[in-house]
């Protein structure tokens, strides 16, 4: 794995690396990957059927609402403004 | 009074026979934790009030096995008021406005909790050691059936594998902390809906009968020769005791490091990704749009390894890779749970020693004790304890 | 140059389920900031979702509504993308085993007024959450998230590329909307987002055989800007290619004011949304019983409606189309007819008086001041003669401005007609007695000056008889003078 490709998934994870870092984790993950590699060629296919694990409808929640939590212990944690969480300016 | 070397029913005896007062023992308990250094967070004022009321139980004589007993959490369990920050910055100021299933079970039954101990970012090795304290204080470990204990409230790190377990001086006590934290929940749709049976009913038994089978790829492939000694001398006890100890290949075995390392580290990415710094967590002072304070708190909240394995996720889940990683790995995991089901067709138990990874990919049951590790079949935690409870009685005769 | 374009449809619709989609927090409409949330709602660390199984239910429906095959084991995944209004940083979606399949929409519309029909195909329709809201607060330079909407069930359906045309879009989303009301699975208020339309359109020379670069036109909240925004877009694109230039793959947004649609183009989310499957989610499986259940749940629907309007009550099509493109309206008509059933004099009622008033926004189909049996007791009321036909528009209009009951009005207006035997042979003789001169020629054999004394009694007698009983009783007086 090279470091444009290290780059290319900082930018997925949203996520800042120093040059320095990007070389680290570069090689890091390089070994990391070679090592991985062994599950590449394997004649297996994922069959979503066989991680069913049987729930049916009769399993799902009721559809009958209840009290939320009190909104300024939902904010507890946040940078809050006029009951909401405060974001940078978002331009659409 | 050396806490450390009291078993859970030593302390419920002393206390139902009032040896020693709840709160007292919490005391005692509450010095060790300050000393310990493992603890990130000493609850003595909540420990204390609960070990009042625990008290008040006792007396009435309506004890649960776990009245008044300390239990400390790891610090990834979230708890109502109490700062949760697990082992990451981003969360170091996190008080979470509401209480993981097994915190509330704990309080229900009036144990008192101590304190939340030190666990890696995010127990990020967590699924293979219930908390990093327990290795160099010789604690065993129970880690049920995946699907056992409901994961509310636990800080999901990789949540296929995420499993709260228990950890004591003993088997024995570790099935009586499941006991008390296992079952349903409805909040937890993976939690499984069968009844929950007395863990520890198999305590005390012989190993006389039973089929265990000692994993060929282990032996053949494990790097530290110690541990593999110490697992083949494990086999010729339970041999010498009645046990059947049979050779076996799981030939998927081999793959199950890769496919744990790939599907974890994918869920993980996904789960880290609500760490953005705006509903909670660390918020960047850094000005600028959101992409940017996102990037600028995650960048300074997370450590360089939990961002590798961030990056390593996201490599495995993307457009180019994720028929070839994610979902081999996704394969792998499903064929090598078909081949343990075959085994546990033949045997009641598996010997092992080391990390247990492809025990946890398949979400098995496992236990580990005076240097080896047993798993079972799914939902036979009874077996298990069972057979590590004997062990440790062998090993201090 | 002529193109042809090539259309497909995504419509995201929510659900009308009372609670969220995997919380019990309450999916209602608007509400102060936050305060339909809890932890999960903000995803804090340790929440799972639990899913609400109406939100399931609803989804199938939509898809027995659509003519959709239902898949019988269906996967939840998680599609992974940062933006503020989506707290977990992952919106739980279905990627490859959606709840509905392979469905059909038969639309019929007019083009060039020349009528014509259509069938649309339904790709699928899989069950998603909705995004929260995000406030912009200019005066600060911030936005404020709301997760209020968070998490409300939605489904989205997803067409196969067989829209041609802003019409057949247009007509395309009105019969979606039609039907997903009558299944009673969202209520299509497009105004206040719970319908809402992203377009995906390319365009081709007649002769090509591949198709073209498309281009993605999000959240469209109106039918009609759906009809502006593909006509503007296919204008855009035709200019392109008769320039030579090429068509950039890309999400683009309308711009109502304008009529123009805008590149949303944005380098912080890159393509790539690693969908999969969510381990906190179990996979919904279904048995036969489960969904003979669901689809015995599905009401009535439009065409079936329709046809019977027609064919069983001898509406017009003009007459049954009024009525049934508005589910209120049906089913308000439907009420009527419990009533009274007269459905041709219901029908004149609501498609004449309640009509007239309702496109002058007089009144209100969503909160009418009178019930459906008070209009069936006004049509039944008119058809026996109760009262005037004249008289029964007024005393519509009483309803219409204050409401109340028609009997009540008509009396203390004094509008019924009690067809008073003795007071009409009382104006009748009178009436004879001053007209000689008129008697005298209709008896004579002329008999025009029949409607002359007719006039004459009925202006006495208005409000008292009706006109069949003052011209019987005048005969037989005239004849036997």
């Amino acid at each position: 794995m090279d470091v444009n490709t290290v780059k290319e998934l900082a930018a997925l994870s949203f996520l800042n690396f120093t040059q320095e870092e990007s070389e680290k984790a570069a090689a890091d993950l390089s070994a990391e990957v070679e090592e991985l590699k062994i599950v590449k060629d394997l004649v297996l296919e994922y069959a979503p059927l066989k991680d069913n694990r049987g729930a049916y409808l009769k399993d799902l929640r009721e559809d009958i609402p209840a009290p939320s939590m009190p909104v300024e212990r939902l904010l507890q944690n946040a940078v809050n403004s006029e009951n909401s969480f405060v974001v940078p300016k978002v331009v659409e | 009074m050396d806490i450390g070397k009291l078993t859970l029913r030593a302390m419920r005896g002393m206390l139902d026979r009032k040896e020693i007062s709840a709160p007292e023992l919490t005391s005692e308990y509450i010095k060790e934790a300050k000393a310990s250094g493992h603890f990130v967070t000493v609850c003595a004022d909540e420990a204390k009030a609960a070990a009042d009321r625990a008290q008040k139980i006792i007396n009435a004589g309506r004890a649960t096995p776990l009245c008044g007993i300390p239990v400390a959490l790891t610090d990834n369990i979230c708890t109502e008021g109490i700062r949760t920050a697990c082992g990451s910055k981003t969360l170091e100021n996190f008080t979470p406005p509401y209480s993981a299933h097994v915190a509330d079970r704990l309080n229900s039954e009036n144990a008192v909790i101590t304190g939340k101990t030190a666990i890696e970012e995010f127990g990020m090795h967590g699924s293979a050691h219930v908390s990093v304290f327990t290795a160099d204080c010789g604690a065993v470990t129970l880690r049920p059936t995946y699907g056992r204990v409901s994961r509310f409230g636990l800080a999901a790190f990789a949540s296929s594998f995420d499993q709260i377990g228990t950890v004591a001086g003993n088997a024995h006590d570790c099935g009586l902390l499941l006991n008390s934290i296992a079952g349903f929940d409805p909040q937890d749709v993976t939690t499984n809906k069968k009844s929950t049976p007395d863990f520890t009913a198999k305590a005390g038994q012989t190993a006389k009968g039973l089929k265990i089978a000692l994993p060929k790829e282990f032996l053949e492939d494990c790097p530290d020769k110690g541990l593999i000694n110490a697992v083949k001398e494990a086999a010729e006890w339970f041999t010498a005791q009645g046990a059947e100890v049979e050779e076996y290949s799981l030939p998927t075995v081999k793959y199950a490091y890769a496919a744990h390392r790939i599907i974890s580290s994918a869920e993980a990415s996904s789960n880290m990704a609500r760490y953005d710094g705006i509903k909670f967590g660390h918020r960047s002072k850094e000005d600028g749009s959101f992409a940017e304070l996102v990037r600028a708190s995650r960048a300074e909240g997370f450590g360089f390894e939990l961002k590798k394995r961030i990056l390593l996720g996201n490599f495995a889940l993307s457009n180019n890779n994720i028929q070839d990683y994610f979902f081999k790995a996704m394969a792998v995991r499903q064929k090598l749970r078909e081949e343990y089901t075959a085994l546990f067709e033949r045997f009641n138990l598996i010997l092992c020693g080391g990390c247990n990874i492809p025990s946890i990919l398949a979400g098995l049951p496992v236990i580990s004790t005076s240097g080896i590790s047993v798993t079972g079949n799914y939902w036979d935690e009874e077996t298990i304890i069972q057979a590590a409870d004997f062990f440790e009685r062998g090993q201090e005769s | 140059m002529n193109y042809v374009p090539v259309i497909g449809l995504e419509i995201h619709a929510e659900l009308l389920t009372k609670s969220k989609l995997f919380c019990s927090c309450a999916a209602e409409f608007g509400g102060e900031r936050n305060s339909r949330c809890c932890p999960g709602c903000a995803a804090m660390p340790g929440t799972l979702p639990v899913m609400n199984r109406a939100a399931v239910e609803y989804a199938v429906l939509a898809g027995f509504a659509l003519d959709c095959s239902i898949n019988k084991f269906s996967v939840f995944d998680r599609k992974n993308y940062f933006y503020p209004d989506l707290p977990k940083a992952y919106q739980n979606s279905q990627l490859a085993l959606p709840l509905c399949i392979n469905g059909l929409v038969a639309i019929e519309y007019e083009s060039d007024g020349v009528k014509k029909s259509k069938d649309i195909r339904i790709n699928r329709i899989h069950l998603e959450e909705d995004a929260g809201k995000l406030i912009h607060d200019d005066l600060n330079g911030v936005s404020l998230a709301d997760y209020n909407r968070g998490a409300i069930p939605l489904i989205e359906i997803v067409t196969e590329p067989d829209i041609g045309s802003a019409e057949e879009a247009k007509a395309f989303v009105e019969k979606i909307i039609l039907t997903l009301q009558y299944a009673g699975v969202c209520d299509c208020k497009m105004e206040q987002g719970s319908l809402r339309c992203d377009v995906n359109i390319s365009i081709m020379k007649p002769t090509d055989t591949k198709l073209g670069t498309r281009a993605e036109i999000k959240n469209l909240n109106s039918i009609k800007s759906i009809g502006r925004a593909i006509e503007h877009e296919i204008y855009r694109q035709s200019k392109l290619l008769d320039a030579g230039k090429r068509v950039v793959q890309e999400t683009r947004r309308f711009d109502d004011n304008k009529g123009e649609t805008k590149s949303m183009r944005s380098k912080e989310n890159l393509d790539d949304y690693r969908y999969f499957p969510d381990p906190d989610i179990l996979q919904v499986n279904f048995t036969d019983e489960d969904l003979a259940e669901i689809k015995s749940r599905l009401p009535e629907m439009p065409y079936a409606r329709l046809d019977r309007y027609i064919n069983k009550f001898g509406l017009s099509e003009v007459e049954a189309k009024i009525i049934v493109n508005q589910k209120r309206l049906s089913d308000f008509y439907e009420d009527a007819l419990r009533a009274y059933h007269n459905p041709k004099s219901v029908c004149n009622f609501i498609t004449g008086e309640l009509m007239r008033r309702i496109n002058l926004g007089e009144i209100n189909l969503e909160k009418l001041p009178f019930t459906a049996s008070a209009l069936a007791k006004l049509a039944e009321m008119a058809d026996n003669e109760a009262v005037s036909k004249n008289d029964a528009k007024a005393i519509f209009r009483i309803m219409s401005d204050e409401g109340g009951a028609p009997e009540e009005i008509a009396k203390a207006k004094g509008l019924l007609i009690t067809n008073d035997t003795g007071k009409v042979a009382e104006v009748i003789e009178r009436v004879i007695a001053d007209n000689e001169k008129a008697v005298l020629q209709y008896q004579g054999g002329d008999m025009k000056v029949f409607g002359f004394l007719m006039g004459q009694c009925s202006k006495e007698l208005k409000g008292v008889c009706t006109p069949k009983v003052i011209k019987e009783e005048l005969e037989k007086k005239l004849k036997g003078a």
